[in-house]
């Protein structure tokens, strides 16, 4: 007796082949808009930059790889470190920060993504060079992104490298603008009163004459009065001293009257640390917040940004917790306060003391140097004009501003140009002299598209759509499919599985039936492809 | 275009026998395949139904078999004829097809007789039943084919004539196959059945739900016409076979 069940080793996928339509339809609709997808998505352009930067000579690979990579995460840390507003700005300037905070973020997320953002990567083979490129359907944005990316890697390096030993060496440049504008201008000065004191010249006597001709700068009658003006300027630049001195002490006298340490007095440690373990470490917790919020917003974050409201909200409690800890702790830590405030008043008594006796000493000082000028002052002849009397001590007063000033600016000078030199070699140390080796441009040619990966997917979905379809419509059906079956439905035997057979209007009928189907699938594959092309608007530039 | 789609499909779907013609020279259908194209793996099928058959019942050699299904359009006349014309061939026994389904009489179609005279017309009058029998191209099977199409025939059949009748022929030929209607619409399955040593039940793979063929099978138990065994219809050509080229073997 033939046994009907011997065919079993493919039934498990014969489902597919009792509904084939159910299975071909799905199938075909699938493939054939995966077609008209893949056909017809728009294309990708991607705009591309090199950069070459300055950098030692290196030797082995491994540490060439280890500068490369160094080399990329410096850029990407200044990239998205701070300038990415400025590339977005410049790229879409119709992404207003004020207006949509949340799609500024997005394209922030967007730009940043390692994988579809802007992109660095480093030049096979020469350690030395770095591309930047942007992949988008426009472009016009690939070029603006790239563009912007290079002009803000270039912008921030400058400034990176300027942060450090910029800020003194623009101090320093400062000073000696000052100072040279200070000479100038006592320059013009000294001129003026010159020419005034030529003027008024022949109503003087003759040893004020000589005075006045030594003081404008005419040699006659130089030695006699020279070194009694000497002296007392001298005793002038003596008593400026010793002025600053006593401005110095006043000052500190000032801090100890309002019952403060000494900056220097306070860092002893004297002090009571804050007793409780707890608050400190909320404290901690508080600063690791603030300094994460600070990194966040250093990388270009908006306030309205979720990961900064979350750590403000985090912040805002535990301060709150530890407010709370503190107005549980005063009354236990007033007693320490109380001892901590009478040791720190002993010292600052100290302490003022020292500082009157300093003052005290200098006022002293003060006092006789300028005795002694008046004798010097007195030594020298006086002038009866009043007029010419005030324009000669403001001439003195002049010639010696103008020798402390350049004093003050070839010190300048020289302190600048040791800046500026430190600046130049520390520059190439750091390597990151940047040259523009390739521009970006606009790109005119797609970025070849990944079909064959897009088209497996959709094959196995496609598989997987029809196959399920006729798997739900065979187990749904009621009926009775093979042998095996009957024979356990009935508890009999069963004789023999006839195959299916058709007679030839059987047939014909059916291939009518297929044909129609097929035209009809036909058609909606060219539908559907047409339709992918109206939407995406066909492949190529749009 | 269309024409590589359709050959895609057909290497695709299941393959099905397809019947070379519609009727040959002789005036049998092609349906009766064991006969139009006995080298065929549709043939081999009803050789198959052929041998099992034996094997049913070895001590007791079943004489007079009814054919019958639970539903309509599920190729009980098909395999009736073939089974007939299996046995007739390849046996050289003497078989007689009866087709007792007096409401839709298909049987003389197939085999290009005249429907009348036929089996009313015996249960009817007195005629020996001889002069109805009809001799088609296959050797060996005599046929008794319907006669007079009746709306309602029970009547006849609830008379003990037919049973005198099967007492008759049994005694004239070695296989009596009966075509009969189907077992739920009426009650004639029933009736032929219990007169007779069996009772196929046919059941059309993929179409007929569980619970007709269920109760097809109980009615046909109520009325003494137990089922022995039954006969899967329409079966798609197992895909296993198909890819081992199982056409090519018995092409």
């Amino acid at each position: 007796m033939k046994d009907p069940e011997t065919s079993i080793s493919l039934e498990s996928i014969e489902f597919l082949f009792r509904h084939p339509l159910l299975f071909l339809c799905p199938f075909i609709i699938i493939m054939s808009l995966t077609f008209a997808y893949v056909s017809n998505i728009s294309l990708y352009y991607v705009s591309t930059a090199v950069l070459s930067f300055e950098s030692k000579a290196v030797g082995a690979v491994g540490v060439e790889r280890q500068t490369q990579r160094n080399k990329e995460d410096v850029v990407g840390k200044l990239l998205f470190g701070q300038n990415i507003r400025g590339i977005i700005n410049e790229a879409w300037p119709e992404v207003k920060e004020e207006t949509s905070p949340r799609r500024y973020n997005n394209m922030l997320e967007g730009l940043r993504n390692p994988k579809s953002g802007i992109q660095i990567k480093p030049v096979s083979g020469d350690p030395s060079l770095l591309t930047i490129s942007f992949l988008n359907a426009d472009p016009d944005i690939c070029y603006k992104v790239v563009k912007a990316t290079v002009d803000t890697v270039i912008k921030a390096n400058k400034e990176e490298v300027e942060k450090g030993m910029g800020t003194s060496l623009a101090f320093i440049t400062n000073q000696l603008e000052f100072y040279k504008n200070k000479m100038a201008e006592s320059e013009r000065e000294t001129a003026r009163l010159k020419t005034e004191l030529n003027e008024l010249l022949p109503q003087l006597s003759d040893a004020e004459k000589a005075l006045v001709r030594e003081v404008s700068g005419e040699t006659a009658g130089r030695q006699e009065v020279s070194a009694a003006t000497q002296t007392a300027a001298k005793y002038d630049e003596t008593l400026m001293e010793l002025n600053l001195q006593l401005l110095e002490a006043q000052k500190k006298r000032k801090i100890l009257e309002k019952g403060q340490l000494l900056p220097q007095a306070a860092s002893v440690p004297t002090q009571q640390p804050v007793a409780d373990t707890a608050i400190q470490e909320y404290d901690k917790a508080i600063a690791v917040k603030e300094l994460e919020i600070v990194k966040l917003t250093s990388q270009g974050y908006m306030p309205e940004h979720p990961d900064v409201t979350r750590l403000e909200s985090e912040m805002d409690m535990l301060k709150i917790v530890k407010e709370k800890r503190i107005k549980a702790l005063t009354s236990e830590t007033s007693v320490e306060s109380t001892i901590g405030a009478t040791q720190k008043e002993e010292m600052v008594k100290a302490q003022l003391q020292d500082v009157e006796f300093q003052i005290e000493a200098l006022r002293d000082k003060i006092n006789l140097i300028e005795q002694y000028k008046k004798t010097a002052k007195l030594q020298a002849p006086e002038i009866q004009n009043k007029t010419v009397s005030e324009k000669v001590a403001r001439l003195l007063e002049l010639r010696n501003e103008k020798g402390i000033s350049l004093t003050y600016f070839s010190q300048l000078s020289k302190q600048k140009e040791d800046l500026e030199f430190k600046i130049r070699s520390e520059k190439s140390e750091v390597g990151f002299n940047i040259e523009v080796m390739e521009e970006p441009t606009v790109p005119l040619e797609p970025v070849p598209f990944q079909k064959t990966s897009k088209l497996f997917m959709g094959f196995l979905l496609a598989l997987g759509v029809g196959a399920s379809l006729s798997y739900i419509t065979d187990s749904l059906g009621n009926s009775v499919k093979t042998a095996a079956e009957l024979r356990e439905l009935l508890q009999i035997p069963v004789l023999a599985a006839i195959n299916r057979m058709t007679s030839p209007q059987e047939t014909k009928a059916r291939r009518k039936r297929r044909i129609i189907i097929a035209v009809s699938l036909a058609i909606f594959v060219l539908l559907s492809n047409i339709l992918a092309r109206w939407i995406t608007g066909g492949p190529g530039p749009k | 275009m269309l024409k590589i789609l359709h050959k895609i499909y057909q290497r695709f779907a299941l393959p099905t026998y397809v019947i070379k013609e519609a009727r040959n020279k002789e005036g049998v259908d092609g349906r009766i395949v064991t006969f139009a194209d006995s080298s065929s793996h549709i043939a081999e099928e009803f050789k198959m139904l052929r041998t099992n058959l034996y094997f049913l019942s070895p001590e007791k050699h079943l004489k007079t078999i009814t054919i019958t299904s639970s539903q309509l359009e599920e190729g009980k006349t098909i395999i009736a004829s073939n089974l007939a014309a299996v046995l007739s061939l390849d046996t050289e026994k003497k078989t007689l097809l009866i087709d007792a389904d007096l409401r839709k009489p298909k049987i003389h179609t197939l085999f290009g007789i005249p429907q009348k005279p036929g089996l009313c017309d015996i249960l009817k009058g007195s005629t020996p039943f001889e002069y109805f029998l009809k001799k088609p191209a296959v050797e060996n099977l005599y046929i008794i084919p319907s006669g007079a199409s009746m709306d309602n025939p029970s009547q006849i059949l609830a008379s003990t004539k037919i049973g005198e009748l099967l007492e008759h022929l049994k005694a004239r030929f070695d296989y009596i196959i009966l075509d009969t209607p189907p077992a739920l619409n009426v009650a004639d399955a029933g009736i032929f059945g219990s007169l007779c040593d069996a009772v196929f039940l046919v059941v059309k793979a993929g179409v007929t739900p569980r619970n007709m063929i269920e109760e097809g099978f109980n009615l046909l138990k109520d009325a003494q016409a137990q089922p022995k065994a039954c006969i899967l219809n329409d079966v798609p050509v197992p895909l296993n076979y198909f890819l081992t080229k199982y056409e090519k073997y018995y092409g």
